[in-house]
Order: C-alpha cells, then sequence, then structure tokens
C-alpha cells in the first residue's frame, strides 16, 4: 500500500486533546498569537479519562482550608515523596478553574447561599456527564488552532538535544506526519493496561481508567531520554467489583462503612485512613480470609438508592446496568468493593516526567502537564486543568523571549517505518498483550501477589519483558491501524521496564501496594528522596533527587 | 461489555464513529456503524447518547439475554431505557442541569 509522507510547522505541538490537552490549546489561544495543532488519538469530543463523565471535582480547596494545609494534605497522603512546589502551585489555581467550568455552564450542586456544596473539605459535586464536550468545543473552529484526530504520535523528533516536534500516523489510513514546533507540550493519558486487569478477556476493557491511555506520552520522552520520576509509586484503585466503578460517590457521600463478611468495621482502627490505607486494609481483609468486602449500602431508601442510579448513569453506566439488570440495587445489598490492578497515572499518583516548577521537562522544548506529569498527585481534573495553564505560561515566556527557536534543518528522516511496509506478518497483538500483562502481574506486584513484589522477581521480569520487546519490536505490520496496535504495545512495554527499574530501585516499603517490596517490608527514612530514571543506549540509568521546599523555584541543571 | 449496534436502526450518519474515544467504531463495507473489537470497548456510552435513531444499546455480556441500556439524549434531558427480553423493566431520566447530589 503506498504511503503518503506531510510535514507541517506550528509553533506548538500539543499532544493529546483530553482533559488537560485541551484547556492547554485553549489558554494558548486566548492568551497568544501562537499556532496550535493538537494530535489526538482518537476523537476530542470524547477522548480521555472523561468520556462517560465525572461525578465530583475531587481537587477544591473547601472553605476552612488553604493552598498551604491542601500541600500538607497530599504530602501525608504520600508519606513526603511529593514534589512541594508542584503541589502547592497547583493548589492555588484549583479555585479559579472550578470558578472558571462554572461559568461555563458546568452544573455545580450548591447550598441556598450560592456557594458550592462540598462532598468533605475537597470535592464539589457536579454533573459531569458533558464535561469532556464542554472542554472540547473550546478548542474547535478555531482560526489558530488545528486539531488533528486520530493521529498517533509515536517518537519526538530531536535535534541538537532539544525537541522540535513529533511523528506521528493516521490510524485509518497510510499517512505519516512530521509535525515540527517551537514547543512540544505531552498532555496524554498516564498508562493502563500493564497488568493484568480484574477481568482479563471478554471485559478486558472494563477498567477504572481509559483503556486507551497506553503510555504514549511517557514512552516518547522515555525513547528520548526525559528525566522521569517515581514510577515506582503505581496507582491501585478501590472500586465496585466487576464494573470496575467508583466507590467514592458512596464511602464518601452515605459515610458507607468498610465491612468485611462478617460485618466488622474494618477501618475502625484507623482515626483518618488515607487513600492508601483503605485499599492496604481491603486487601488484608481477603488475604487473611475475611473477605469480601463491601460497602455497606443495605437499608438506604429508595430515593437515596435512585439518586445514586442518576449519579452513575452521569459517569458509570454500566454500574446502574448492573444494578437493574441484577434486580438488586444498593439499597438491598451491599455493594462489594475491590482493588484494582496497579496504573501509572499522574494525576492520581505521582509517576510522570520530572519538570521544573514551571513543567518544562528535562528536554529543551518538551513540557508536560496532567497525567503525564510527574511528582504532584491527586491533581485530578481540575488540577490537571491548573497544569496546563502553568506550562501554557512557561510555553509562552519561552517562545516569546526567543528561547525556542525550532527545528533547524529540513532534514528528510523518517523513522520507524521497519516496523512498517508491505508485509504484515499476521502477529497475534492480543497475544502479545496479555503476556505482557501477566508478567507484570507475577513478577512486578500485580493483583496475583496482592501487589507486592521481590527483587528476585523484578529481575525475572525484566528479563521477560526485554525478551517481549525485541519481538514486539520485530513484527512487521502492512497498515497504520496494525502499526498504532502494535505501537500500543511497544509504548507500554518501555514503561513496564521503567516501572521494574523503579520498583528495585527503591529498597524499603514506602506505601503498602502502590509499592511494596517483599525483600524491604519497612520503611527507611534514608530513602526520603525521588527515585528519577533517564533511559540510555546502555540501560535505564538510576539517579536520585532531594525533596523540593512547597516555596522553591526548581530548575533543571541542563547538561 | 460492550455496545451492540442494530443494523436495522443504523442510518450510517457516521456520529457514533467520530465520538469513541477509543475510534473503535468504523462503517462496515456496506456503510452500516460497526464495531470492529467490542472486547475494547471501555463502556463508556459516548456513541449511545450520540445516536439519534437509538441504534445502539450497552450489555454486560454478550449473552442474548442480558439486559440492554439506551439513551435517549434531549436537550435538557438524557432518558435512560433498560430492556430485558423487549420489554422495557426501567427507566430513569438524568436532567442536565442537574447536579449530582452525591
Amino acid at each position: 500500500m503506498s504511503k503518503i509522507y506531510r510535514t507541517i510547522k506550528t509553533d506548538v505541538l500539543i499532544v493529546g486533546g483530553g482533559t488537560a490537552g485541551c484547556y492547554a490549546a485553549k489558554v494558548l489561544h486566548n492568551q497568544s498569537q501562537l499556532s496550535l495543532v493538537v494530535a489526538e488519538k482518537a476523537f476530542v469530543k470524547r477522548s480521555g479519562c472523561l468520556a462517560a463523565g465525572v461525578n465530583a471535582l475531587n481537587a477544591y480547596i473547601g472553605p476552612g482550608e488553604t493552598p498551604e494545609s491542601h500541600t500538607a494534605y497530599i504530602k501525608r497522603e504520600f508519606d513526603d515523596i511529593v514534589r512541594d512546589d508542584l503541589v502547592y502551585s497547583v493548589a492555588k489555581g484549583l479555585n479559579d478553574v472550578v470558578d472558571e467550568l462554572a461559568n461555563e455552564g458546568l452544573p455545580i450542586l450548591r447550598n441556598r447561599d450560592g456557594s458550592y456544596a462540598m462532598r468533605g473539605k475537597r470535592s464539589v459535586k457536579i454533573n459531569g456527564e458533558h464535561i469532556k464536550p464542554l472542554l472540547a468545543d473550546a478548542i474547535t473552529n478555531k482560526e489558530r488552532i488545528t486539531v488533528i484526530e486520530q493521529l498517533q504520535i509515536y517518537d519526538l523528533i530531536k535535534e541538537n538535544n532539544r525537541v522540535v516536534g513529533a511523528y506521528g500516523f493516521l490510524k485509518e489510513e497510510n499517512v505519516f506526519y512530521r509535525i515540527l514546533a517551537k514547543a512540544t507540550l505531552v498532555t496524554t493519558g498516564g498508562a493502563a493496561g500493564i497488568y493484568k486487569p480484574n477481568n482479563p478477556g471478554e471485559s478486558g476493557h472494563k477498567m477504572w481508567y481509559s483503556p486507551f491511555n497506553t503510555g504514549a506520552g511517557y514512552a516518547i520522552g522515555i525513547r528520548a531520554g526525559a528525566e522521569m520520576t517515581t514510577f515506582e509509586m503505581r496507582f491501585i484503585a478501590l472500586r465496585i467489583k466487576n464494573t470496575i466503578a467508583p466507590t467514592g460517590t458512596i464511602a464518601q457521600s452515605l459515610n458507607s462503612r468498610h465491612i468485611n463478611r462478617f460485618g466488622d468495621d474494618y477501618l475502625k482502627d484507623y482515626d483518618r485512613p488515607t487513600t492508601v490505607e483503605r485499599l492496604l486494609q481491603t486487601v488484608i481483609e481477603n488475604k487473611e480470609g475475611r473477605g469480601p468486602c463491601y460497602l455497606e449500602t443495605e437499608g438506604i431508601s429508595e430515593a437515596v438508592e435512585r439518586d445514586l442510579y442518576k449519579a452513575y448513569l452521569n459517569m458509570a453506566p454500566s454500574q446502574t446496568l448492573s444494578w437493574i439488570e441484577s434486580g438488586v440495587g444498593p439499597s438491598k445489598a451491599n455493594v462489594e468493593i475491590e482493588g484494582t490492578e496497579p496504573y501509572s497515572v499522574g494525576g492520581h499518583g505521582a509517576s510522570g516526567y520530572w519538570v521544573d516548577s514551571l513543567r518544562r521537562t528535562t528536554l529543551s522544548g518538551l513540557y508536560a502537564a496532567g497525567d503525564v506529569c510527574g511528582g504532584s498527585p491527586k491533581k485530578y481534573v481540575t488540577g490537571c486543568l491548573v497544569e496546563a495553564k502553568i506550562a501554557s505560561a512557561a510555553i509562552i515566556e519561552d517562545i516569546e523571549t526567543g528561547k525556542l527557536q525550532g527545528a533547524e534543518s529540513s532534514s528528510d528522516k523518517w523513522p520507524l517505518t521497519e516496523s512498517f511496509g508491505d508485509q504484515d506478518d499476521g502477529a497475534d497483538l492480543m497475544i502479545l498483550e496479555s503476556e505482557m500483562q501477566s508478567i507484570m502481574d507475577k513478577y512486578a506486584g500485580g493483583i496475583t501477589t496482592f501487589y507486592e513484589y521481590t527483587i528476585q522477581g523484578l529481575e525475572e521480569a525484566a528479563a521477560r519483558i526485554d525478551k517481549l520487546l525485541d519481538k514486539a519490536l520485530s513484527i512487521k505490520v502492512s497498515s497504520t491501524k496494525r502499526l498504532g496496535e502494535l505501537y500500543e504495545i511497544i509504548d507500554r512495554l518501555y514503561v513496564a521496564k521503567v516501572i521494574i527499574r523503579h520498583l528495585s530501585a527503591r529498597k524499603e516499603t514506602r506505601w503498602s501496594c502502590y509499592q511494596q517490596n517483599g525483600d524491604y517490608p519497612a520503611k527507611d527514612d534514608c530513602q526520603r528522596h525521588f527515585i528519577n530514571s533517564v533511559y540510555e543506549p546502555s540501560g535505564i540509568r538510576i539517579l536520585t533527587r532531594a525533596l523540593v521546599g512547597k516555596e522553591q523555584t526548581y530548575e533543571h541543571s541542563y547538561q | 461489555m460492550s455496545i451492540r449496534i442494530s443494523k436495522e436502526s443504523c442510518k450510517q450518519c457516521g456520529l457514533c464513529s467520530a465520538v469513541c474515544p477509543g475510534a473503535l467504531i468504523v462503517p462496515d463495507k456496506e456503510g452500516y456503524a460497526q464495531i470492529d473489537e467490542p472486547n475494547k470497548c471501555w463502556g463508556c456510552t459516548a456513541c449511545m447518547k450520540t445516536c439519534p435513531y437509538g441504534a445502539i444499546a450497552l450489555t454486560l455480556n454478550s449473552e442474548a439475554s442480558s439486559t440492554k441500556l439506551y439513551a435517549e439524549n434531549e436537550a435538557e434531558t438524557i432518558k435512560w431505557t433498560f430492556i430485558e427480553s423487549n420489554k422495557e423493566i426501567e427507566q430513569i431520566t438524568t436532567h442536565k442541569k442537574e447536579s449530582n447530589k452525591y
């Protein structure tokens, strides 16, 4: 089949048209005259984490709270290993973006005096069924914004150690793109599907995180040699069994107790359990034979049950369908919960690019915001928006001050195409994917081992993942659709390699489940630092970095 | 879990293809919408809410008997209908301007 090659030039390339990407495009469009290209793997209207909707904005500074107290809370949740400067800068911007969303028509539940009704100290309740179309509409039909849909980015373009754009291809046609840009902002999702999921097979994509977030944003940076941080902190969600729907709507709003099969409240001995502790204790109940575990909902009124049906339809419709199909709603049966497989996601955990205070990565010309940006966990939807704003300001400044000149040479290189040609060897990519997931599950702390790993197991995982990556890189495909599927696996294998190295480098257990080292089960305060990595031709180099203060401005020392 | 597209109801408008967050819906040879890999569906129902013809349903498993969820997207509301063996067993209306209470 004939191939078509296209080169386009722009000021700013945004990789990923999800939450952070759409908002960054909006901010850059409103605050500068720069030309923008948004590269989106699917379609911006519903792509990314917000496809089905969301019920609450979980990062908001409620009454009595401050950006300082919010930062302290997140530090406590993650046992100190967060970038205080990043977390604090997110905290300071949260309420502005919530107000902005409200002004644009996002329904937020309010008290009689007009203030937002809070769910706990940090969440506002919304009707978020339509939140992604709201974000996407803001960048549609704008003169200086070119949105290219079904474009999969597979590598960054590097010139003299600077990033000057990216390569991609269209999914349904054999069209290859080279996008040259002064600045490239990565705003893709993190990585799902690296570990064996709760429901393999037919319902393999019945998962918490978007299954279409396959780590491309991480992988392009890893391959280009960007410094990455905290990949040993996987994120594991506590979710409703089978549907993997969120539990916060029930646990936080109804204050439902977490009970085991004997009806005992298994969190009663915790004063204020952290997110990790709630998961850990659920895992312990199961491990010690007191499972299954439930959120206690039996006896709630029919009216409340009805409202829950609606709440889930606006966020995770399969859960309401499950209740209706079984004929047993939450008023009649407690809701069974379980931990998910591990994900890598900087919006909840801290794994991602190592950035300076303004979200510049260690590669000149490359910026990160949202789920791919590391060091700032629990930023959620609103935090991703704030980060997009911060990164956009840095991009405008760096372009306007002439720091970024874009590509100089007019070299006509088109890498990759080794995998792509006239021959397709018919390799079964689904088998490759499940092999990867099984290796990670068994040897790198998946569901099967209750998230615990050992150094010996990691060595096995590393060897097997390397072999699988060699195999994947030798596969030949003859359509860009297949190439896209192949790259979704190759990207995750690179991320898997980095996860394994990080897990082995943290010789302690800092966060149970998220990072539980069976050989070093205790916390070691000599390891109160970040574990970072750089992918080099000779292998992955691990470095440690000191914690950064809240008021500190962190800058990279480019070498 | 996946969506099911009824060929009888599909009018080949293409709206569902242009909204799937996984770009999983493509036209078949005759131009009818088709999900080529149902096991990759996330169950977000973006396509269902976009389809003006009620041609798309969500089911939790691939058995013929499983309950089908449909959505009718109106200006102010979304009407969700649950169908079991061609019989409506439940209907729930969500209002777009009304926030979640929980």
